[in-house]
């Protein structure tokens, strides 16, 4: 379910972003595969689904004689890059306007770049948090492990409290083996904590990528005259005049936003802040293309 | 005023409630701006609550009774019929003010107090220019006496509250009715109150606590001062004072003209420029920048290269004050080729002394015509052969007592405003002296004298008066004449003099005076109370001898008569021969000129002039022009309010009332007519204003976005 509104949704918004940036997508990804083959001892792990850009002489054409989909073949050693997407699922992500809660913003954010992952045979793994790791999934470099992830991805709800900080620490310990590790979160944490554990990431042989997703509320604090804001983490509820604290309110979340884009990138880490009423396929855009951006760093 | 409270609380209560996942960030927010939150949050309620106030308040037309800016009103009750002398201040400084000026204010005052009188009230209007005239009886017509006061025009003359207060006491005698008011309509500044005349104020003191008696009652004079209401912003510049650096201006020698300019007020000055006018054209013209509160002087360098008359006019442009017609002043002066003067010797033949050699050579040293003093030495008996008024200045030096005649001719011609210079010697008689030329003060002598003192040793010169005009050039030399020893000198007897009428400019170690001045008539005499030549001492000997009698000479010589710089209310005298004169004023046009005398002297005079300016009278047959200057009384360029505790000071136990504009004046004598003001339009503006600054500071607070209106709150 979550695949197919993937594909549908987001890859054809990639196409909408423009050529450029879609040959820049493109390049990152065809770039990987060619050298794939060139490899002695390949290993048959299995096959995937063909997305565009896939380089056609990896087609199964036996495959596709017997049931008429293009599937592409897939081998142990083309997983050369084992990603761990941690998705914040604490209580404050299922804020969201319309219905569109940043949770499944989260979702829909995590699956995409998952699966540009896989279609570059890299190993995909989950990692659901809240004040805890509720449910970790090592990176598999299969089609039916990421499905397994996605289904898993695509049922979990939002709650409990945020402590993103303990969750990573605790993430760092058991992720063994060199990797690439992917947040998404809202980032209501103490900052200076969470940037000492993505620290703490890097220091166990993980690269690090940050996206921070905020709803359009939590960025311009439209709202007008008296409210209760009652805290989605059980932290209590706060009584104010939106009109008079708007001001106040943008400036601290400005600040907080800025300490942490300042301490990822201070740090090495790439940060991207995005908000779940942007084009999903530009955030994607955006952050692949950015400078400090490579997929591929730790190979 | 409760609605924007119940408003406020309404608005309140109304919490819509929203499942936020960012509290945290709220939280810390709450506990960083509580403070700032609250004020904004009740600093808004106060002012909408202050506009609705307004507002409210405005619908109700509140109103008060103004209280005006008096002193003394309550005592102003009347009982009966009112015998009122208007004493109208006409002088310069009436003049100043914007756009409407401080006369017309005036004389909407006392046309107010006028109206505040009933039909059977005496009334007397005396104006300061004319107070000097004939006085008419007391008007029973109170329309007249409004025609009279709307008829006043502003003049340049000096301010003379106490005389004008001493002609209005007199006027009041002409009233029968017993209950007098003394009303002084004024500026209200400060010049013409003369405080320093105690005597005078003494005077009056008493005469406005004077009772008049009607019947078993008695009355005594209310004293009233009508004036504008004080403005503190009146800024006012202004040319207060002229003077050239030389005692006599000689032709052909540059001089150094010095204006003194005084900004009064607070009132800063741009663009200003000043300007110097020798005899009616402009010479230079250059910037000058003065602070409020300060004097600074403005010097120009001229040489004259002509001998005879001459003037300056220094002008201020671009000040733009209130008090426009004090911002120029001019001066006029002689400038002289030669200066006659006739030395009377006692000792003149007498092949033992030198006698007045020695003088006749420090005026005169060249002897080839560069000289500027002229000298004519001559024996005393020679004396009545020569007409004294040829001469600027007259030397006695050593003469035994004179002729009746020659008595009588020299004492009219210190009178007139000839120069004297008296030196004694072993021929004074001073019995004779004290007899005939002193006369116990009245003689033209400044002074009696008294023993004749000696020593063998001589007495030294003490010191020297520097302040005195003559002498000004010695402000920095304390030694002067210390080597030198008056082995001779009578001392003085001051007694019948008045002190401040007798100047010392030179006086000996006990205390002695040396040289003593004392103005006679329209004149100066200076004593000398030992002789000029070597007979009683060595002073001809020093330098300082040389410089001294140049200078008192140049001083008694200085004084050009009849007057030239005189102040508006006086008419122009001048004396000539010629009878084909014509005159002019600042206006061009022509001011007759009458035969007539000056000082027992046939003179031309003309009518008393008002106006400020330069005049000139032009002799048609030898094509010589003379110039008569008239200022504005420097005294009228202060500007300054004058204290109520001065004026009580002054007046003392008499007691005054002082009202300041229009409405003080009927309120005081007609408390019953008195109008509350309403102020509810004010009212309604400050709601207005108060909304204003609401949305303003709404705005501010809110910093509204602008999608804002569309704005929802979202629960998920």
């Amino acid at each position: 379910m979550l695949l197919q509104r993937v594909q549908e949704e987001i890859l054809q918004g990639v196409g909408r972003v423009g050529i450029a940036a879609r040959h820049a997508v493109e390049s990152l990804l065809s770039g990987q595969h060619r050298s794939l083959h060139h490899g002695l001892s390949v290993e048959f792990a299995g096959h995937r689904p063909y997305i565009p850009g896939d380089d056609l002489r990896h087609l199964d054409w036996m495959v596709f004689a017997r049931t008429d989909r293009y599937n592409v073949k897939v081998f142990e050693e083309e997983t050369h890059m084992r990603a761990t997407l941690v998705v914040d699922c604490s209580g404050s992500m299922a804020y969201g306007r319309s219905g569109k809660t940043k949770l499944d913003y989260a979702r829909m954010l995590a699956a995409t770049l998952g699966f540009i992952m896989m279609g570059q045979g890299d190993a995909v793994g989950l990692a659901l948090v809240d004040s805890k790791v509720r449910e970790l999934y090592p990176p598999r470099g299969t089609m039916g492990a990421f499905l397994n992830i996605l289904a898993r991805l695509e049922d979990t709800p939002a709650g409990g409290e945020t402590s993103l900080a303990s969750v990573l620490d605790s993430l760092a310990e058991r992720l063994q083996r060199r990797g690439f590790v992917i947040l998404i979160t809202d980032a209501f944490d103490d900052v200076n904590k969470v940037l000492l554990s993505l620290r703490h990431l890097q220091h166990r042989k993980q690269d690090v990528m940050v996206y921070m997703v905020n709803d359009p509320d939590e960025e311009r604090f439209s709202f007008s005259g008296m409210h209760e804001f009652v805290g989605l983490e059980g932290d209590g509820s706060v009584q104010l005049d939106a009109d008079r604290a708007r001001e106040y309110y943008r400036k601290a979340m400005a600040e907080h936003k800025e300490t942490l884009a300042e301490g990822c990138t201070a740090n090495g880490i790439t940060f991207e802040s995005c908000s779940t009423d942007e084009d999903l396929a530009m955030v994607i855009v955006r952050s692949l293309t950015g400078p400090a951006v490579n997929l591929r760093r730790n190979r | 005023m409760a609605v924007p409270v119940v408003v406020h609380m309404v608005h309140r209560r109304r919490i819509r409630e929203v499942h936020w996942g960012a509290n945290r960030l709220l939280v810390e927010l709450i506990r960083n701006n509580r403070r700032r939150l609250f004020i904004d949050q009740w600093l808004l309620l106060a002012i909408r609550c202050l506009a609705v106030f307004m507002v409210a308040m405005a619908l109700t037309r509140p109103a008060f009774m103004p209280k005006y800016d008096s002193v003394g009103a309550g005592a102003l009750d009347r009982k009966g019929r009112v015998a009122a002398v208007i004493l109208f201040d006409d002088s310069a400084s009436t003049g100043a003010g914007r756009g409407i000026s401080s006369l017309d204010k005036m004389k909407k005052l006392a046309v107010a107090y006028i109206d505040s009188l009933d039909k059977g009230d005496e009334v007397s209007v005396i104006l300061l220019s004319q107070m000097d005239l004939l006085q008419s009886d007391p008007l029973l017509d109170l329309d007249a006496a409004r025609s009279l006061v709307g008829n006043i025009k502003g003049t340049s003359i000096a301010s003379d509250v106490p005389s004008l207060l001493e002609h209005g006491l007199e006027q009041l005698h002409r009233h029968l009715i017993p209950r007098g008011e003394i009303v002084l309509v004024t500026d209200g500044f400060v010049g013409g109150w003369m405080p320093e005349l105690k005597e005078r104020w003494q005077s009056i003191r008493s005469r406005l606590a004077e009772s008049k008696f009607s019947g078993n009652n008695e009355f005594s004079p209310k004293f009233i001062v009508l004036q504008p209401e004080d403005d503190s912003t009146v800024s006012n510049l202004s040319v207060s004072r002229i003077e050239i650096n030389r005692l006599v201006v000689p032709a052909n020698k540059n001089v150094s003209i010095i204006a003194e300019i005084r900004h009064r007020g607070p009132m800063v000055a741009h663009n200003m420029w000043v300007q110097l006018e020798i005899d009616g054209r402009v010479v230079e013209a250059r910037p000058f920048v003065i602070e409020p509160g300060e004097t600074r002087d403005a010097a120009f360098s001229h040489t004259f290269a002509k001998a005879g008359s001459h003037s300056i006019r220094v002008i201020i442009n671009g000040a733009h004050d209130v008090f426009p017609q004090d911002d120029s002043r001019s001066l006029s002066f002689q400038v002289h080729d030669k200066i006659p003067v006739l030395l009377v010797d006692g000792s003149y033949g007498d092949s033992k002394r030198k006698g007045l050699e020695f003088l006749d050579l420090a005026l005169a040293p060249y002897r080839d015509g560069r000289d500027l003093f002229s000298i004519t030495r001559t024996a005393f008996s020679e004396l009545s052969q020569f007409r004294l008024y040829d001469y600027r200045v007259i030397i006695l030096g050593d003469v035994e007592g004179m002729g009746s005649e020659s008595l009588a001719e020299l004492e009219k011609f210190v009178v007139a405003g000839g120069g004297l210079l008296v030196g004694l010697g072993p021929k004074s008689d001073r019995e004779l002296i004290n007899r005939f030329w002193a006369r116990g003060g009245d003689g033209f002598l400044p002074c009696s004298l008294s023993d004749k003192r000696e020593k063998k040793s001589g007495f030294r010169i003490g010191s020297v008066n520097p302040s005195y005009p003559a002498l000004s050039f010695l402000k920095n030399n304390a030694t002067v004449g210390s080597d030198c020893s008056i082995l001779t000198y009578y001392s003085l007897d001051t007694s019948l003099v008045n002190t401040g009428e007798l100047s010392t400019l030179l006086s000996l170690h006990n205390g002695d005076p040396l040289l003593v001045a004392r103005k006679r008539g329209m004149g100066m005499c200076v004593l000398s109370t030992t002789s000029l030549d070597l007979a009683w001492n060595d002073f001809p000997l020093t330098p300082y001898y040389v410089a001294i009698y140049r200078g008192i000479v140049s001083y008694l010589a200085s004084d050009i008569l009849p007057p030239r710089n005189l102040t508006p209310g006086s008419p122009i005298s001048y004396i000539s021969s010629s009878e084909l004169l014509q005159a002019e004023g600042p206006d061009g046009l022509a001011v007759p000129l009458m035969q007539g005398a000056w000082q027992g002297r046939r003179a031309y005079r003309s009518p008393v002039i008002y106006d400020v300016g330069l005049y000139r009278i032009q002799e048609l047959t030898s094509d010589s022009t003379v110039y008569f200057s008239y200022n504005i009384p420097a005294i009228e360029s202060k500007l300054e309010p004058m204290p109520d505790k001065m004026i009580e000071s002054l007046v003392g136990s008499a007691g005054y009332s002082r009202l300041r504009g229009e409405d003080a004046v009927r309120e005081a004598f007609n408390p019953d007519e008195r109008k509350p003001v309403e102020f509810w339009d004010k009212l309604v503006l400050a709601g207005i204003l108060l909304l204003f600054i609401e949305t303003v500071v709404s705005r501010v607070q809110s910093a509204d976005l602008p999608d804002h209106e569309n704005a929802q709150e979202n629960t998920p």
